[in-house]
């Protein structure tokens, strides 16, 4: 029971000495066998375990394995539409995943264990579903850690439900304990805010079609727990939401919000310093109850607005310290964002969604080329291509006056 | 132009201009085939005209023969409302089909123009032909082609009104609205679907053709049906587009508006629920993606998700396009100016980054992921540049943990000079301060040192001059005021200025900083050695030359440099690139006022040393505190971890690592300089716990328990031990239910985590008689295997069969791990954690006679939480 040969220490330690034969494959395809569009994957906490979901109404999880291969140990129907995303709990709570879907619910499962006859495939047990939602299920999200067990739903009935796990000991019992709405016409997204230190934000995307208002808000849980209160709209982001997240914030002083609209928006949210400096009252739970119900004043700014898709961006993701971002858009393309000390944020990498670089000749020659020029469906990529290849241009888009522009909320 | 995929062949398509059909062959290749006619349709692939075959009049539109057991064949309709079959020679005289349909002509009474064309999937000799409205016939006919017109005609006049008419028609559909889209289902092939200008869709069976049904609607252009469920059709009008249930179809399911004029759609025949459509006078591509859930009581409506490309670099208006029928989201899409694009549409993609540095993403069904060491070289050089992977790098070198020569960790850095510098001044404050590696770095900082400076201190002045040797000047020159007191004294030892100052030149020698050792040497008036120490480094530097030069003009100084003196500086100035050149010049040429002095301590390509060092021995109290004061501010707010120096490990120096923070990212040298740090402040602001809580997190996530648990005990050294973690686990007796925790006193403090009765013990012989419960005095529980009871000295007897010498030997000096007893968290029975291995290794169940607990499976990997481990785990 104790001594397991394929130990975790022992793993990450092999993981650093890997062999550099492996360094010259360029990208790992990995078979997945989904019957449809896969929509959404995710990770664990250990990166050791994924989950994918797909249209084809069925989710499958992933493990590791020592060569660097996944395979498939799970792999079963979960809902009655398509499965629009999934994601892991923390391993305090168990093995646990959530998914939401097309057909107005999400749902919350854990893996268990068979009777030892198939060690192969791993069970996994629907242990509550969530069906107050009169309109498709666009995201779930598991709370950070120190708020315990919950769960953040946004609908396309524009109402974002937060549940929770009361009892510790039973995973089937989950209440509704807030349930906010956002005015909005339908909700796509919703990320927490990742900071025990910092006043608990959560932000809401929207794919409401109306024009001219913000499609961003943000919501901060004030009263010791007991109440969100909305405390800005992004109104500089009018278009489309379609994914939203905060980094990690790894000891920062403020969160870092990653918008996919039309653009990327990249937005830095700093609580104010007085409330914030405050903060020892985080040990001392005593404070007076008035100043705990009003949210905090925040000082909102745009980092960046980055374009470089010339189309939709899809989905964006953070890497553990944030300071990588992934932004994947409708032009079929992967960019990689980094910024630089002086806080611009340019793209470090292009990557085909098929796992080949963007090189040179792609894109930049279309002189030689009289009848058609296009391979993938792209605009001209010369702006990016120079970008990605000449290193260091400044982005067009980390203009100064973009850089420091403060919100009109 | 218009192009059609052949149904059949992979690589084969019909492209229509004008009245010329011609068939392409297309083929992938890197480079451009040595073919003149060849077009290129994509990076990869080009196609070359295989047949050119002109048809008899102006096609208008036109579909494949869904089948090849006739051969190529492809039906296409005209202006004045003529269907032809037209043909492309297969290998010669195979098929007797081909050559008996291909140029056949069929055609209705009246003419007008030809709207659409089917052709049935699986009775492949009927076609459907949609007509405009005609006052006297109707507008959809279903021909078969095998039949000739005559056939028709005789037979109708034999059979007088039966149906059949003139014009060879089997069926005759839709009275006289004019027919724009039709189309045969493709599994039900006796149904068809038809749109009719200004009356709607309707849905015709050939088995009863009496009874056509359908909506009234505007949506009645390129009606067509969903291949992947024939219940679903799709349609449009203007800038509509309508999804249609034909089981209830007197409701559209879904609709939705686009901004232009829709001009053609299609199912994509090989993902479901696609449909691509393209836009009048746009060179956009658009695709839409219904949403359907199929929940049996419940059926939601579905949604349509829009998707839009431009093909093409060039803005070009979309004339026609068709899926590939096989390569998924492959399309082929023709343009106004008669170019011919092969897209492949991409997905859209999901992506998600691991905790490891992998980006994984999929694309439509595909999954795809980068390692940190399996990506291209730009992704693996930009992944490796970031903090993260270096954070790791650092943490499995060990960084922040050599705790005795704190300068070790800078080595770990890799580079990161500005990071790197404050660890030798941890150092240097220890050394100064008197501490050692076991003691908290409280350092104020040089701010608050030379606070008190203007007051209460006692400055002194001295007067010096550079003597070069040579006697002092006339006495008009009263030479350079030198300030000392004991705060300054304090700080110049800290930046390694102290009064001897040869110490720090042998160590700046040894790192051949040799212009800086000089301006050492010239700030304590020494300009022989800083000569000496030039001329040493022109013997073994590339710059001799340079140094030559500076060594000469050094040495021709004197008191009131003669101008001859001054204009070969200004002469060489130019040279000087050096700012510890450029500081002695400064010095010693100009008149020594407040703005040279300024000008040196504020050059920031000094070290941040010697611009203390020296504002302590040239700037009077009042200037000095208002460098300091203006330095710490800069520090601060650019977050230098170097300024630590000035503003000391309070509040400001919090401020200051915060900004680090904030812009590099860099939790984990805040984590190890809080961890050093034991001031009052530190302890008591959120925010070095927050580093250090942050810093483990990503420790734990990288799954390095191992170094987290260093860095705890590291982090809690200076502390007093940290947070005392509580017992977690209690042994009870069976019998009298209290803890058999024999030893009390000792063991509660020492172990973390152990099992209380299990206490490490390093010696044999001082193992307690623990075999029994303390209180009781009864018999404590068996190992379910060797039936010795618990806490009997295990040194003897219990070596299993496959223990070597060595581990022999062990096992009799200490409890190695797996002697310590252990117990299945379901069943409670247990035993010696290397018997249960040995035992589950070939069984699933429970040792004790009698269990049939599977407690090796419950066990096994992190499947069960069960209850107390959970409430372990919230306690956290």
């Amino acid at each position: 029971m104790t001594s397991d040969p394929r130990s975790p220490v022992r793993r990450f330690v092999e993981e650093e000495n890997s062999s550099p034969c492996e360094i010259m494959s360029i990208c790992l395809p990995v078979p997945t066998d989904h019957k449809d569009l896969i929509h959404d994957v995710a990770l664990d906490y250990y990166g050791r375990r994924m989950a994918t979901c797909s249209s084809d109404q069925s989710v499958k999880i992933w493990d590791l394995q020592d060569d660097g291969t996944w395979r498939c140990t799970a792999n079963w129907k979960t809902h009655a539409g398509s499965v629009w995303k999934v994601t892991w709990a923390h391993p305090l709570y168990g093995q646990l995943i959530a998914t939401c879907s097309f057909d107005r619910t999400a749902a919350l499962w854990e893996e268990t264990v068979g009777d030892g006859s198939s060690v192969a495939q791993s069970h996994w047990v629907k242990r509550t579903s969530m069906v107050d939602s009169r309109g498709s299920v666009s995201d779930v999200q598991f709370a950070p850690k120190h708020l315990g067990l919950q769960i953040v739903t946004t609908a396309a009935d524009g109402v974002i439900r937060i549940y929770e796990n009361i009892d510790q000991s039973n995973l089937s019992q989950w209440q509704l304990v807030h349930e906010i709405s956002s005015k909005f016409a339908g909700c796509s997204c919703a990320s927490w805010s990742q900071s025990r230190l910092l006043p608990q934000i959560l932000a809401v995307g929207s794919y409401d079609e109306a024009p001219s208002t913000g499609k961003v808000v943000l919501f901060e849980l004030v009263d010791q727990g007991r109440k969100w209160i909305k405390i800005e709209t992004l109104n500089s982001i009018t278009e489309p939401v379609h994914d939203l997240t905060f980094a990690n914030t790894l000891g920062r002083s403020f969160h870092i919000l990653a918008v996919a609209a039309k653009d990327l928006h990249i937005v830095s949210i700093t609580p104010s310093v007085k409330r914030s400096s405050s903060a020892s009252n985080l040990h001392s739970n005593q404070q007076s109850a008035s100043l705990l119900t009003q949210p905090r004043a925040y000082d909102i700014r745009l980092l960046a607005l980055l374009k470089d898709h010339q189309s939709t961006v899809w989905r964006v993701s953070w890497n553990i310290t944030g300071t990588i971002l992934a932004s994947s858009g409708d032009d079929g393309y992967i960019r990689l964002w980094r910024s630089n000390f002086t806080s611009a944020w340019r793209c470090v990498a292009v990557i085909r969604g098929d796992g080949t670089l963007q090189t040179e000749g792609e894109g930049g020659g279309s002189s030689n080329r009289k009848l058609s020029n296009s391979e993938t469906l792209d605009l001209s990529h010369n702006a990016q291509s120079q970008n990605f290849l000449s290193g260091f241009s400044l982005p067009k888009t980390a203009s100064p006056a973009l850089t420091f522009q403060k919100w009109s909320s | 132009m218009q192009v059609a995929w052949s149904p059949y062949e992979n690589n084969l398509f019909a492209g229509l201009l004008h009245d010329t059909l011609t068939l392409y062959a297309v083929e992938s290749s890197a480079e451009r085939p040595h073919n003149a006619q060849s077009i290129e349709l994509s990076r990869h692939t080009f196609c070359s005209p295989v047949i050119v075959t002109r048809t008899p009049f102006y096609v208008r539109c036109l579909d494949w023969c869904p089948t090849n057991e006739f051969g190529r064949l492809v039906a296409a309709g005209s202006a004045n409302g003529r269907l032809a079959i037209v043909g492309f020679a297969d290998s010669p005289g195979h098929r007797d089909n081909f050559r008996s349909l291909v140029n056949k002509e069929i055609g209705p009474r009246y003419s007008r123009n030809c709207n659409a064309v089917s052709w049935n999937a699986v009775d492949s000799n009927l076609i459907a032909v949609g007509l405009d409205r005609h006052r006297s016939d109707s507008s959809l006919l279903v021909y078969d082609v095998f039949l000739s017109p005559d056939h028709y005609a005789e037979k109708g006049r034999e059979d007088g009104q039966h149906g059949a008419r003139t014009d060879g028609a089997l069926f005759d559909f839709g009275g006289n609205d004019p027919c724009v889209s039709c189309s045969w289902f493709r599994q039900s092939s006796k149904i068809m679907v038809a749109g009719f200008h200004g009356k709607g869709l309707r849905l015709f069976d050939l088995r009863d053709p009496s009874k056509p049904r359908g909506p009234l609607t505007k949506s009645v252009y390129g009606a067509c049906v969903d291949p992947f469920g024939e219940n679903r059709i799709a349609s449009f009008g203007d800038n509509q587009l309508s999804l249609w249930d034909v089981r209830n179809f007197e409701k559209q399911i879904a609709h939705y508006n686009v901004q232009k004029v829709i001009t053609q759609i299609e199912w994509s025949p090989t993902r479901y629920g696609l449909i691509a459509g393209t836009l009048r006078d746009t060179p956009e591509f658009k695709l839409f993606d219904v949403q359907h859930a199929h929940v049996s009581r419940d059926d939601h409506e579905p949604v349509i998700l829009e998707r839009c490309f431009t093909v093409g670099s060039e803005e070009q208006t979309l004339t026609s396009f068709s899926w590939h029928p096989q390569h998924e989201n492959r399309v082929l899409i023709s343009t106004l100016s008669n170019t011919i694009h092969d897209v492949q549409v991409l997905e859209r993609m999901t992506l998600n980054w691991s905790k490891t540095h992998h980006l994984l993403w999929a694309c439509g069904r595909d999954m795809h992921c980068f390692t940190d060491t399996s990506a291209p070289e730009p992704i693996i050089q930009a992944i490796n540049e970031d903090i993260s992977v270096r954070m790791k790098r650092r943490a499995v070198n060990g960084y922040g943990m050599h705790v005795d020569t704190l300068a070790d960790n800078a080595a770990l850095l890799e580079g990161d000079t500005e990071v790197a510098r404050i660890w030798p001044w941890l150092d240097a404050i220890r050394s100064v301060e008197g501490l050692d590696s076991s003691d908290g770095i409280t350092f104020r900082g040089v701010k608050s040192i030379l606070a008190g400076l203007p007051g209460k201190s006692r400055t002194e002045v001295k007067y010096e001059h550079w003597s070069n040797g040579s006697p002092p000047g006339r006495g008009g020159n009263e030479g350079v005021p030198v300030y000392t007191s004991n705060e300054r004294d304090q700080v110049q030892r800290l930046c390694g200025w102290s009064l001897n100052k040869d110490a720090s030149v042998e160590a700046f020698l040894s790192q051949e900083q040799y212009d800086r050792v000089a301006a050492v040497c010239v700030f304590h008036f020494d300009i022989q050695r800083a000569v000496e120490v030039l001329q040493t480094a022109a013997k073994k530097s590339e710059l001799a030359k340079s140094y030559n030069i500076i060594a000469v003009t050094l040495s021709g100084y004197t008191e009131e440099p003669t101008s001859l003196w001054r204009n070969f500086y200004t002469a060489i100035t130019p040279e000087i690139t050096s700012p510890y050149i450029q500081a002695i010049f400064q010095v010693l040429l100009a008149n020594r006022s407040e703005g040279t002095l300024k000008k040196i301590v504020s050059d920031s390509s000094l070290a941040l040393e010697d611009r203390i060092g020296f504002a302590c021995t040239f700037l009077n109290d009042n200037r000095l505190q208002e460098f300091v004061k203006e330095l710490t501010e800069d520090y601060t707010t650019k977050g230098i971890l170097e300024g630590l120096v000035l503003t000391g490990f309070g509040i400001e120096g919090i401020d200051l690592v915060q900004n680090f923070v904030d812009s590099a990212g860099d939790v984990q040298t805040a984590s190890m300089i809080s961890a050093l740090v034991t001031t009052k402040e530190w302890s008591e602001d959120p925010r070095p716990h927050q580093w250090v809580d942050h810093y483990r997190e990503v420790l734990d996530s990288w799954m390095f328990w191992e170094g987290r648990a260093m860095f705890d005990v590291f982090s809690s050294r200076l502390k007093g031990g940290g947070p005392k973690v509580p017992r977690q686990i209690v042994a009870t007796c069976n019998f009298c239910g209290k803890s058999i925790n024999h030893a009390a006193g000792g063991q509660s403090s020492s172990a973390r985590g152990e099992k209380m009765f299990m206490g490490k013990t390093p010696n044999v012989g001082e193992i307690p008689k623990v075999s029994v419960c303390s209180s009781c005095g009864k018999l404590l529980p068996r190992c379910a295997l060797c039936q010795v009871n618990m806490g009997t000295p295990t040194n003897m007897n219990f070596v299993s069969g496959d223990m070597d010498e060595e581990l022999v030997k062990k096992a009799k000096k200490i409890n190695p791990l797996e002697m310590w007893f252990t117990w299945c968290q379901t069943c409670r029975h247990g035993g010696h954690a290397s018997h249960l291995a040995e035992w589950f290794r070939e069984h699933t169940e429970c040792a004790v006679t009698g269990c049939t607990c599977k407690c090796m499976v419950i066990e096994n990997g992190c499947a069960i939480v069960t209850n107390n481990r959970r409430r372990i785990a919230t306690s956290n």
